[in-house]
């Protein structure tokens, strides 16, 4: 029987070496394009006919770009608008990652840590970038509290600092450890189906549910993320 | 007559579709709430434990550089742990709050403080 692990599983498709390091385009990499590539169409599809009735694909698009949209406006104020692009594409990238990732034999790159920390790196810098270009030094009164006594300013500060920089990481590890433990409950439980023969039906109704549950925790892990890089982005833009 | 039938249906339609959503729209919502309730728990053990296994990594780090086995050890624990507890309550009390981002009580807190400096 197969690991439970074996699916996360990075194998190069296209081996690439530069020097030392291995820039070969793995399966991790082939599914990231598809999820691209995904987004794009369904965007652009969904867009084509700008009809005042919307069709099916034109509605879909539509509810994610009000959703997130409405996201945006609520966690970051209008000034966050300017960063919508960014973020729908941020949203959209991972929900059809995650989404992608349910079909059986497709590769859920957001289950590697790697990739959702890049990620949540990209935003991490993008936003310091934002507080600096908004607010100059000025962004660095970040990290003093206001209206907390000066006695307990070298207490604060550096827990204010130290929780900026342990911001990513949580931001990463939420998303991952997610995906990951769902899709190895999937595996666990269709490795049962096997081991007890007529007895499978039932892990193979835990796995139906499981199934049903991965949906939302896609959705719901997609819709964390994005949230969070709009909390952090409404800190760069009004600090505090 | 067939016209008659069909604006007949629409009308029914519109009547079902009001009792539908009258009656859906309490408990799906509650039902929301409840997974948001659950990925908000979730989330804020993750910022606690990333805050002290951060801050207790970190102060093995610096040990071992500087040779002081147990002194920054302590420190970055207590405040790494400090750290990890400050963005929970953050990510927590914005999330939950519904104009998230600028709590009413948490603003004029602020605001006040600003005034003081």
């Amino acid at each position: 029987m197969a690991s439970p692990l074996e699916q996360f599983q990075i194998e190069p498709i296209v081996p690439i070496t530069v020097g030392h390091i291995d820039l070969s385009f793995t399966n991790s990499s082939l599914w990231m394009a598809i999820s691209a590539a995904a987004v794009y169409a369904l965007v652009m599809a969904g867009t084509r006919h700008h009809a005042l009735v919307p069709g099916r694909l034109q509605t879909l698009v539509e509810i994610a770009y009000e959703f997130v949209a409405e996201m945006v406006r609520e966690n970051t104020g209008k000034e966050g608008m300017r960063f919508f692009p960014a973020i729908f594409t941020l949203f959209m990238f991972i929900l059809t990652g995650n989404f992608l990732g349910i079909i059986p034999g497709a590769f859920t790159f957001t289950s590697h840590i790697i990739v959702t920390f890049f990620m949540a790196i990209c935003v991490f810098l993008g936003v310091t970038a934002v507080g600096f270009w908004m607010h100059g030094v000025r962004f660095l009164l970040f990290f003093v509290p206001p209206g907390a006594p000066k006695l307990m300013l070298p207490i604060m500060v550096p827990i204010e600092i130290l929780s900026y920089f342990f911001r990513p990481v949580s931001h990463s590890i939420r998303l991952f450890v997610n995906m990951m433990a769902g899709h190895t409950m999937l595996k666990v439980f269709a490795g049962f189906i096997v081991a007890m023969g007529v007895f499978g039906v039932l892990p193979l109704s835990v796995n139906v549910a499981l199934t049903g549950f991965e949906f939302i925790v896609a959705l719901l892990q997609a819709y964390v993320f994005t949230v969070l890089t709009c909390l952090y982005l409404h800190d760069g833009i009004h600090m505090h | 007559m067939a016209h008659k039938d069909r604006l007949s249906s629409f009308e029914e339609f519109d009547a079902k579709l009001e009792k539908l959503s009258a009656r859906g729209s309490s408990p799906r919502g509650e039902r929301r709430w409840g997974g948001r309730a659950l990925s908000q728990g979730m989330q804020a053990g993750i910022d606690i434990l990333v805050g002290l296994v951060g801050g207790v990594l970190i102060g093995f780090g610096l040990d071992d550089w500087f040779g002081t086995r147990p002194l920054f050890l302590i420190v970055f624990f207590v405040f790494g742990s400090a750290a990890g507890i400050r963005n929970a309550l953050r990510d927590l009390r914005r999330a939950g709050s519904p104009e998230a981002g600028t709590p009413p009580e948490d603003a004029e807190t602020r605001s006040k403080g600003e005034d003081g400096e």
